[in-house]
């Protein structure tokens, strides 16, 4: 399966469970905030998104739920379920861990 | 993993398997408004439709491309790919018709032939009678001496006094049952029509919980003393096929010894007695059997175990109380007898299967069928794995090529698997039709004449469940050498495949385990063929063929005592004068005849041993063609004024006389209730009769005779022998018995029958060994010929040159056979250690023979060699004549 390549393996999964925290979205929805939300810093393809929330989904992290949107359309809205929940914590952390130790490599003094 | 989270999954893995298309159709309404949302996003933008559509789709990379994806990210189960597998499978097994053929039919001989031996097992043992709780029934029986008297029935336990203080005095059971096996006759006069009948306790049917299908069944209010000749119920059976299932059956009567039964009720259907193999037609209270005598031993007890007793509890409540119950049932005996009688042991068995004579006598000789067919199943399964491994050679080209563009070894080993699986199921499907008519054609073995046998063969969960886990078992008994071997294979480019013999040794054992295995089948066959060959050669002393056995009953009303003996005259007479009567005779009991008598005999006051008792008229030893080698036959010397006179078989004279018989004394005590015995004089000797058991050697009988008897009974019979047909002389039988006494009834025999039928089990393990000898032998040599041909094949280039390079014919002959020789030559060393050993296990069922005889071993290693070579030598010539220069083109 392809991933973009400047999306850390797993990230993109990360910021769906944390957009999915804030609110149910459907599909449209995520790939336009995660636009947004990233200021065009992180280029999360439509192609690869699909996938990755179909993953998710088998994993039991988020379900999906057929409902009506705003201007009347049924669209599949995903909302975090309770093991999401813990999978996002343990997920933030585990990345809090990476961003940490990569951080203070990147920025370890070149004497 | 959470129970929620795993719950979901499952849903979703299932609903992706099962509903592939409406999740299919979800993915595509979900990516199409994706798509439209976005072509409106950029329209809003300012694009023109057509490019807002063009740049919405490049963004999304391609919607089958993601559809794809996702469906990937659903998984493809283990069930997919299991179906996937075994669409292949098909195709595979579709495309090789003949090794498909030859695969499933040795596995729907080996399964089958299991399956039905194990139906007819289940049926004997295993089924629960279909009654209430069959679990907590036990059955009481009584071991020791002591029970002197008149035995009748198969399951003769105890007398009805001794039933009536059991029942008063034991606590076991919330409820006790007796019963008595009978035959009913049907006919109302002339020749007689039986019927499996039961003489049941008041409290039969109630216990049991067994339903009427019409009337009402027989309660405790039917069995009661003075009952007169009682009331009758008839199984489901009867009253479909004698009485046409009318309704009006409630008002008929059957005929019973002159008086006629009201029949009250049908019994369900299900019920078909409580002894496994025989099905009761009729059953009638015991108080009108008139069986009351304290020495009568003909009743059979189960009894429903109280919550909470165990078996074991039950027997030693039931042995404490037996003394106490033995000396108030007790017949009149001689005090010796009285000892004897009151030190009886009390067992108690499990009875939800019933009782049943038929599992005592077959249920070994069904397990050792078991252990046969199961080995045959076994050399089966190995000319498939031999096969499969020949395959799986020819496929390693395929299997490399596979794992070289990614495919994993688990996937290739569950492939081959399945594929093996997809046989063995295919297998045991046609296993099921084979052990139907297997099954089905074995009690008609087991059967005679007069007693059919009825097992219930339907298929239950347990046939099932035997046949599945012997499909599973064969599956990876043949599957899992093959597919390891082929996971194994190493990916193009690491190796070329070169060498096509490659897994031969393993075949050459496998060829040889399969010689072991069948020399020992062969050998068992043998020596089961011997046993019966043995026993119908053996001289039972009288020359049974074209001899008619003619039973004549006569009603106590039609012919009372007093007329009997002048009358018997008149009919004797009549009999005699028939056309075609060579010679006839009245005889007590036939030989093999089923019933015998057996007596003490004592010389000078001195008990020596004992006899069987047989009474019998003059002529009786022409008639049955046994020479009288010293003295004189019976004759109008003989009659109840004068001394009581004997003839005696060689065997008796031999054992009791050590000399010259004729004319010497011996006594016949009277029975255990009195002292005191009759003095009889030998003046003949014949040469020894059989009367029990074809294997008995030394038969010690005694004659007495019938023109002696004071006091001849109701029963009166024949034997007869005729120049014309049986079925003529049977006629003429009936019309002169009609004659005198039109209320008689009959009933015939063949001699011949009669003996042959004392070899059932014999003739039964003969029959069946021998073909699964049979089918062991024929197995294993098309294993043998598949491996030298295939060995043969693979080796054509070698032999081609070694052709060119001078070797003759002769040489590539005996080079094939030399192979072929040590794998048959290991087989079978091995095989005769096997057959010694497994041949120690009958040395009981065998007769007239050792279980290590060396000289059938060496007949059944010899025929497996002959064929073994005969099988050979095709493939061997084709390779001697194997063209070099043809081979070399070739290559």
């Amino acid at each position: 399966m392809s991933r973009p390549a400047d999306l850390v393996q797993g990230t993109l999964d990360l910021l769906i469970l944390k957009m999915l925290a804030l609110e149910p979205l459907h599909g449209f929805a995520i790939s336009q905030r995660l636009k947004q939300m990233s200021g065009d810093i992180l280029q999360v393809s439509d192609g690869s998104l699909y996938p990755a929330l179909h993953k998710l989904e088998q994993e039991g992290w988020i379900e999906a739920e057929w409902k009506p949107t705003e201007n009347n359309r049924r669209a599949k809205f995903y909302s975090l379920t309770r093991s999401g929940k813990r999978q996002l914590v343990k997920e933030t952390e585990s990345w809090a861990r990476l961003a940490g130790a990569i951080s203070m490599l990147v920025t370890l003094p070149e004497v | 993993m959470t129970f929620d989270r795993l719950r979901q999954i499952v849903r979703l893995r299932l609903r992706s398997l099962f509903w592939g298309a409406s999740v299919d159709h979800e993915l595509d309404e979900e990516l199409r408004y994706h798509l439209e949302q976005q072509i409106d996003a950029n329209v809003a933008r300012g694009m023109t439709p057509e490019a807002a559509r063009a740049a919405a789709l490049r963004a999304l990379g391609g919607v089958e491309q993601r559809k794809e994806e996702c469906r990937d990210t659903r998984g493809i189960s283990i069930v997919e790919n299991l179906l996937r597998d075994l669409r292949l499978a098909f195709r595979q097994l579709r495309k090789q018709p003949g090794f498909t053929f030859t695969a499933v039919a040795s596995l729907a001989l080996g399964i089958g032939a299991n399956t039905a031996i194990f139906q007819l097992l289940n049926a004997l043992s295993l089924r629960t009678l279909p009654v209430r709780a069959p679990h907590e029934l036990v059955e009481m029986r009584l071991t020791g001496d002591g029970r002197a008297g008149r035995h009748t029935g198969r399951n003769r336990q105890i007398s009805l006094p001794q039933y009536q203080e059991l029942l008063a005095r034991q606590q076991a059971f919330s409820s006790m049952i007796a019963f008595g096996d009978t035959r009913f006759n049907l006919a109302p006069k002339g020749e007689v029509r039986y019927v499996d009948g039961l003489w049941v306790s008041g409290n039969f049917f109630e216990t049991l919980g067994v339903t009427p299908a019409i009337g009402r069944l027989i309660g405790p209010a039917d069995d009661t003393k003075g009952c007169g000749a009682g009331v009758a119920v008839i199984s489901y059976a009867l009253w479909q096929n004698q009485f046409g299932g009318r309704a009006d059956i409630l008002g008929q009567t059957l005929p019973n010894g002159g008086t006629t039964v009201p029949i009250v009720g049908v019994i369900s259907q299900a019920f078909f007695g409580v002894e496994v193999g025989r099905q009761i037609g009729v059953a009638m209270p015991n108080c009108a059997s008139g069986n009351t005598r304290r020495d009568h031993w003909w009743l059979a007890t189960i009894g429903r175990l109280k919550p909470g007793w165990t078996r074991a509890q039950a027997q030693s409540h039931l042995q404490g109380i037996l003394p106490e119950v033995q000396r108030a049932a007790m017949p009149e005996f001689r005090a010796d007898w009285a000892a004897l009688y009151e030190k009886m042991v009390v067992s108690v068995v499990d009875a939800s299967a019933g009782v049943s004579p038929l599992r005592q006598s077959y249920q070994r000789p069904l397990w050792i069928l078991m252990a046969v067919a199961g080995l045959v199943l076994l050399i089966a399964s190995v000319n498939l794995a031999n096969l499969l491994l020949a395959r799986a050679t020819a496929r390693r080209q395929e299997f490399a090529v596979r794992l070289a563009i990614g495919g994993t070894r688990g996937r290739i080993l569950q492939q081959v698997l399945t594929e093996s699986l997809l046989l063995a199921a295919l297998g045991s499907i046609a296993a099921l039709g084979v052990a139907f008519v297997m099954s089905q054609s074995i009690p008609p073995l087991m059967s005679t004449v007069v007693d059919r046998i009825h097992l219930d063969l339907s298929m239950d969960w347990r046939v099932f469940g035997f046949t599945t886990a012997a499909a599973l078992v064969t599956a990876l008994v043949f599957g899992l050498a093959p597919a390891l071997r082929l996971a194994g294979t190493p990916a193009v480019g690491r190796e070329r495949s070169a060498a096509g013999n490659e897994g031969a040794g393993l075949r050459r054992l496998l060829v040889s385990a399969q010689i072991a295995i069948t020399l020992v089948l062969l050998f068992g066959g043998l020596l089961f063929l011997r046993t019966f060959r043995n026993l119908a050669t053996q001289d039972i002393g009288v020359h049974e063929r074209g001899v008619i056995v003619a039973n004549v009953f006569f009603l106590e009303t039609a012919m009372p005592a007093e007329k009997r003996i002048a009358a018997y005259r008149t009919l004797d007479g009549r009999l005699r004068a028939i056309p075609g009567v060579v010679s006839i005779a009245e005889v007590y009991t036939t030989p093999l005849g089923g019933s015998f008598s057996d007596t003490d005999i004592e010389i000078d006051h001195k008990f020596v041993g004992n006899a069987n008792v047989n009474r019998v008229s003059a002529g009786y030893f022409t008639t049955l063609g046994t020479p009288i080698v010293e003295g004189r036959d019976f004759d109008a010397r003989d009659v109840p004024e004068a001394g009581r006179v004997a003839i005696v078989t060689r065997s008796f004279a031999d054992a009791y006389f050590k000399g010259p018989a004729i004319g010497r004394h011996f006594t016949i005590p009277n029975d255990i209730q009195r002292d005191g015995g009759t003095d009889y004089e030998v003046v003949g000797m014949t040469a020894d009769q059989k009367y029990l058991d074809i294997r008995e050697t030394h038969p010690k009988v005694m004659f007495k005779a019938s023109s002696q008897d004071t006091a001849p009974g109701t029963t009166r019979r024949y034997v007869i022998r005729s120049t014309l047909d049986p079925q003529e002389t049977v006629a003429s039988i009936s019309a002169a018995v009609d004659a005198f006494d039109p209320t008689a009834a009959i009933r015939y025999a063949l001699l011949d029958t009669q003996v042959g039928e004392a070899m059932l089990q014999e003739r039964m393990m003969a029959r069946l060994s021998t073909i699964f000898g049979g089918v062991a032998l024929l197995l294993a040599i098309v294993g043998l010929y598949g491996v030298v041909s295939y060995g043969v094949a693979s080796r054509r280039a070698e032999i081609g040159v070694r052709v060119a390079l001078g070797a003759s014919r002769a040489r590539i002959l005996s080079m094939i056979l030399g192979d072929v020789g040590r794998i048959m030559i290991a087989g079978v060393a091995v095989g005769c250690l096997l057959a010694l050993g497994a041949a120690r296990g009958i040395g009981s069922l065998l007769f007239g023979l050792n279980p290590d005889d060396v000289t059938t071993l060496a007949v059944a290693a010899g025929v497996l060699l002959l064929c073994g070579f005969a099988s050979a030598a095709w493939p061997a010539r084709r390779a001697a004549g194997i063209d070099p220069v043809k081979v070399l083109r070739e290559s």
